[in-house]
């Protein structure tokens, strides 16, 4: 049954977008700062990880590394890129972004060179299920962002920064008041985004080449992700994800491949004018 | 030596370092503002996409003019001088940084030979203005309108309506009369969606019916959408028109994996060596053109397979043959031209040339200045991940 | 009784006409020094994107809309001429028309989403607009598809200017018009508008502006002048194709204006200008330039976001004798000549 089949790829894509968008939604949440870099750094991530496969590092320790380094280099742009614009403004902050983003753009291309690389898969074989090929690499790829967004939601909520993270979110005056480091916050949510977004592109590699121009492409369809799910909700933007690639996955096989993104861009141009708060989200004034 | 002196010796050193970077720069003026050869060297340019989304074939291409060089001039040079790729100029496979990166090269660097852009816009965008400066220039894009009517344009590519002739010919042969359903699919890339055009037109006017026309992205690798799409409509044949990516390959694999079953031919960019790497054994369910031989290579193409191996670790495809054979024809067209090295000798001496080259035979007379002749494409599929022939 | 000079270099409209001269001088000055075509032809591109930046700084700077789909509007302009020229035969000037009509509609669809988004929302609500028509435009069509359309003539109004210097002089007299025709509105009672909405729509409603008007119009005139732009850039290039609007390039003409300062009319010409230049001049491609630059945002909106306006007006200051105690531009928060509310509440926000 093509359905199924499209279904599974879509829950995939999906759960890649998620990584994507979950890391929009801490930044915005506590940063208040769109970053517009987001795509690039799942391009970054996926090129890295190429690096290192291509160096035989075993698989298990290119995660790490990638997750490690994205997390240390989430701190850098950070305190580099975003706090000293910050100071000025969010608005200001927002073009720093911009700026982030044409040096990552055209920067991966002068280490990596331009042309996108295939990405051996992680895993290979597949099963059957009702009716359709689930390969293997699925499994994997749900797995690992399951994992991930576990560990996110439980570190949100359980434990003292992630609950200080979620308070200088919501009220940074107040959160400052009651003691919390909100600098510090912001940096942790940075880092963790970055982090996720590496991750992101090492799962994306195999799907899709590494490297290449996709960066602002994947930052619109996970923001769409997000905006679809709530931006500022954890569950809902991972569930709008999901939403976003199984209907991408659907809808591709209606329509030509030409029209697909511009579709879902348009989707995302209504979704901002009629329910910006989205699935989940909490109403909040856009204008 | 008293003060005078030492003040006369200093001013005339200053004198003698003034005349000195006046005559260098003089010099370089001089060389910069020269034709094409200056103290035995023939320098020429080349023109395309060495980085963005294109480079995939322009990269390859600029090895194969390397390498042509290397050749060349181990075997004597052309004339008693020696060939030299003095500059080069990134398009990134768009028309208007191409036809800036043209003057950049013909007025700024001084050349007067240059081999052009294999992406189309450019090569339709640059054609014109080459016709006007004057300069000899081969381009490797595949289509006919840059070059027909012009003196100094040229291409090294067969005009892909000569492929798109062929794909449909054993498409019909296969089917046989009557009327068919047919599926289209082609790489969002210019060159393909003009493959797609051609193929659409001939159908039409077969009486087939395209019962699935469908683009794919050349830099994804998962076309589970398209796959279905496909499989889902059941054509009696599938006409496939590539990009010459690692995507073309893994295209192949989905749509068989999906459960099309009926038979599928490819353009030339299916004849790339990927194609049974990544698709497995879906590449022997397909039939496809190729033009550079790697199935009985001649001598020279054996010669230029080899080298193009060992020194870039790469297989050569058609693309760097193509350009490798641009840089032959030039120095042949040179001697043809009697040693001249200026653009309208070297492109007149062009008309009536013939040069056997690794991706076939070129002939270029008045009406036609483009690549190797239908005569050079044969049909191929593949067994167990090697090419064969077939029919 | 105030000399010119004074006029000049006391008030801000002076130092935007100040900056429209050095533009002028600086356009002539090119020309003759330039030394062969292809200096001229680049010269003639920096014009061209001016004129798309300038279009941007209107809405972007002045209005304080942040708005990254420039390009789609010069996609507009550029597939009218050729489209116009090649299929419909009419004549350059019509074509360019036509384009511009197009872009103005839809630069009020783009206004009126405007007007209820802000911020972050509205720079991914522009960028997806941008996104769509470069997608569409990709699409199979009597567009020309993924190939585009060749064959473009080249431009004309009461005689052709092919060649590269030319289509240089046509092409920077549109911007220096262009200029003219943005002073002018921005001077103006819509300037005025457009100021107080920026510092404060809620204040500025009760004083009688009329928010939605202004904003429409504001996007409209930013999608003429890039449609324009794009008309321009089709005619000079005699082929148009769609990687030519993708997302990327909106986003380097909000590079330019960036670094020539958000809201400075000048400083959009001065930002085209350096960043074709410094792409044309770096050796290779224009990677590493791009780098650079982005690098250079990042350090500007950390130290001088008003950018390189910003600055001149601060040394101009200094020069005055020093009125202001030498406060580093930008340092309240804004990112264009006035204060705005995002600003004050970032500055309380903290890093």
């Amino acid at each position: 049954m093509q359905y199924i089949s499209l279904t599974i790829s879509g829950i995939t894509l999906g759960s890649i977008y998620a990584l994507v968008a979950l890391g929009f939604n801490l930044v915005f949440r506590t940063v208040d700062v769109l970053d517009f870099a987001q795509g690039d750094k799942v391009v970054l991530g996926g090129l890295v990880a190429l690096t290192l496969v291509n160096d035989h590092v075993p698989l298990a320790l290119t995660f790490v590394i990638v997750m490690a380094g994205g997390l240390l280099a989430g701190v850098l742009y950070q305190m580099l890129v975003v706090r000293p614009s910050l100071r000025r403004g969010p608005d200001v902050a927002i073009v720093a972004t911009v700026g982030a983003l044409l040096v990552m753009s055209s920067g991966h291309v002068l280490i990596w060179g331009a042309t996108a690389q295939p990405f051996p898969a992680i895993i290979g074989g597949s099963v059957r299920i009702g009716g359709a090929e689930v390969d293997a690499q699925d499994f994997v790829v749900w797995g690992v962002v399951a994992v991930v967004v576990t560990a996110v939601t439980l570190f949100l909520s359980r434990s003292r920064y992630g609950k200080a993270m979620l308070a200088s979110a919501a009220d940074p005056m107040a959160a400052g008041a009651v003691g919390i480091d909100v600098r510090q916050m912001r940096v942790i949510a940075a880092s963790v985004a970055f982090s996720l977004a590496g991750l992101a592109g090492m799962l994306i590699a195999p799907i899709t080449l590494a490297g290449g121009t996709v960066g602002p492409t994947l930052t619109l369809k996970a923001f769409t992700a997000a905006i679809l799910g709530g931006l500022t909700s954890t569950g809902g933007v991972v569930v709008g994800a999901l939403l976003l690639g199984i209907f991408e996955m659907l809808v591709g096989a209606q329509v030509p491949f030409a029209y697909r993104d511009p579709l879902i861009f348009a989707i995302l141009i209504v979704v901002l004018l009629v329910r910006p708060s989205g699935l989940f989200g909490v109403r909040e004034r856009l204008a | 030596m008293d003060w005078k002196t030492t003040r006369r010796l200093v001013a005339g050193r200053r004198l003698v370092a003034a005349g000195a970077v006046g005559a260098s720069v003089l010099g370089f003026v001089l060389a910069g503002s020269s034709s094409a050869t200056a103290g035995g060297t023939i320098k020429f340019g080349f023109l395309n996409a060495l980085t963005g989304p294109y480079a995939v074939a322009g990269a390859p291409e600029l090895n194969g003019i390397k390498l042509a060089v290397k050749d060349i001039n181990a075997a004597g040079g052309v004339c008693g001088s020696k060939m030299a790729l003095a500059a080069t100029a990134d398009d990134q496979g768009q028309a208007n940084l191409s036809i800036v990166g043209l003057r950049k090269l013909v007025q700024q660097d001084g050349l007067q030979l240059i081999v052009g852009p294999g992406i189309t816009p450019p090569g339709l965008a640059d054609a014109p203005l080459a016709e006007s400066l004057k300069v000899w220039f081969m381009e490797e894009t595949a289509q006919s309108q840059p070059w027909t009517g012009k003196n100094y344009v040229f291409s090294a590519i067969t005009p892909q309506t000569v492929e798109g002739q062929l794909v449909f010919n054993w498409m019909k042969k296969k089917l046989g009369p009557g009327k068919h359903k047919v599926a289209i699919v082609y790489a969002a890339v210019p060159y393909a969606q003009a493959g797609y055009t051609q193929l659409n037109q001939l159908a039409k006017a077969a009486g087939w019916k395209v019962v699935d026309a469908d683009s794919y992205d050349p830099a994804g690798l998962t076309f589970n959408s398209q796959a279905s799409k496909v499989a889902s409509a059941n054509p009696q044949g599938l006409m496939i028109w590539g990009a010459a990516t690692p995507a073309d390959a893994q295209l192949l694999k989905q749509i068989r994996q999906a459960g099309y079953k009926g038979p599928a031919v490819g353009d030339v960019a299916f004849s790339l060596p990927f194609v049974p790497t990544d698709a497995g054994s879906a590449a022997d369910t397909i039939t496809t053109l190729s033009q550079l031989n790697t199935i009985s290579p001649s001598a020279s193409t054996k010669k230029f397979l080899t080298e193009f191996k060992a020194a870039y670790k790469q297989s050569a495809t058609y693309l760097p043959g193509a350009a490798y054979d641009a840089v032959h024809i030039l120095a042949a067209a040179i001697k043809r031209a009697g040693c001249k090295t200026d653009a309208a000798s070297v492109s007149k001496a062009m008309i009536g040339l013939k040069y056997q080259g690794v991706n076939g035979p070129y002939h270029y007379t008045a009406k036609y200045k483009g690549g190797p002749s239908v005569t050079s494409f044969r049909y191929i599929t593949y067994k167990h991940g090697q090419a064969v022939y077939t029919k | 009784m105030r000399t010119l000079a004074e006029r000049v270099l006391r008030d801000h409209q002076g130092s935007t006409l100040l900056g429209g001269a050095a533009m002028i001088v600086g356009a002539v000055i090119f020309y003759l020094a330039a030394a062969n075509q292809y200096q001229l032809s680049v010269g003639g591109n920096v014009g061209i994107d001016a004129l798309a930046a300038m279009g941007l700084t209107v809405v972007a700077g002045r209005a304080g809309q942040l708005a990254l789909g420039q390009a789609g509007f010069m996609a507009v302009g550029a597939y009218a001429v050729a489209y116009g020229t090649t299929s419909m035969h009419i004549s350059f000037l019509v074509a360019t028309l036509m384009g511009a009509a197009i872009a103005f509609v839809l630069g009020l669809v783009v206004g009126w989403i405007a007007l209820r988004l802000r911020g972050n929302y509205l720079a991914m609500a522009t960028l997806a607009f941008g996104a769509i028509i470069y997608g569409l435009l990709q699409v199979q069509s009597a567009l020309g598809g993924l190939g585009g359309i060749y064959g473009i003539p080249p431009l004309k109004l009461i005689g052709t200017y092919s060649a590269p210097g030319s289509a240089y002089v046509f092409i920077w007299i549109v911007v220096v018009l262009a200029f003219a025709v943005c002073v002018l509105y921005l001077r103006g009672r819509a300037g005025r508008e457009l100021h107080a909405i920026r510092d404060d729509e809620l204040a500025a409603t009760s004083v009688g502006v009329n928010n939605t008007f202004r904003k429409l119009q504001t996007f409209g005139l930013s999608a003429i002048l890039g449609a324009v732009a794009g008309s321009l850039l089709a005619a000079n290039s005699y082929a148009v194709d769609p990687t030519l609007f993708q997302p990327l390039i909106s986003f380097q003409i909000f590079l330019m204006i960036v670094i020539g300062g958000l809201g400075s009319l000048g400083g959009a010409v001065a930002g085209a200008a350096i960043v074709v230049w410094l792409v044309q001049l770096t050796p290779g491609t224009g990677d590493s330039a791009y780098v650079a630059l982005g690098t250079l945002i990042i350090v500007l909106m950390a130290i001088f976001p008003r950018g390189l306006a910003g600055i001149c007006l601060w040394l101009l200051e200094r020069a005055r004798g020093g009125r202001r105690t030498g406060e580093p531009p930008g340092a309240r928060g804004e990112l264009a000549p006035a204060p705005d509310v995002a600003g004050a509440r970032g500055a309380e926000a903290g890093g």
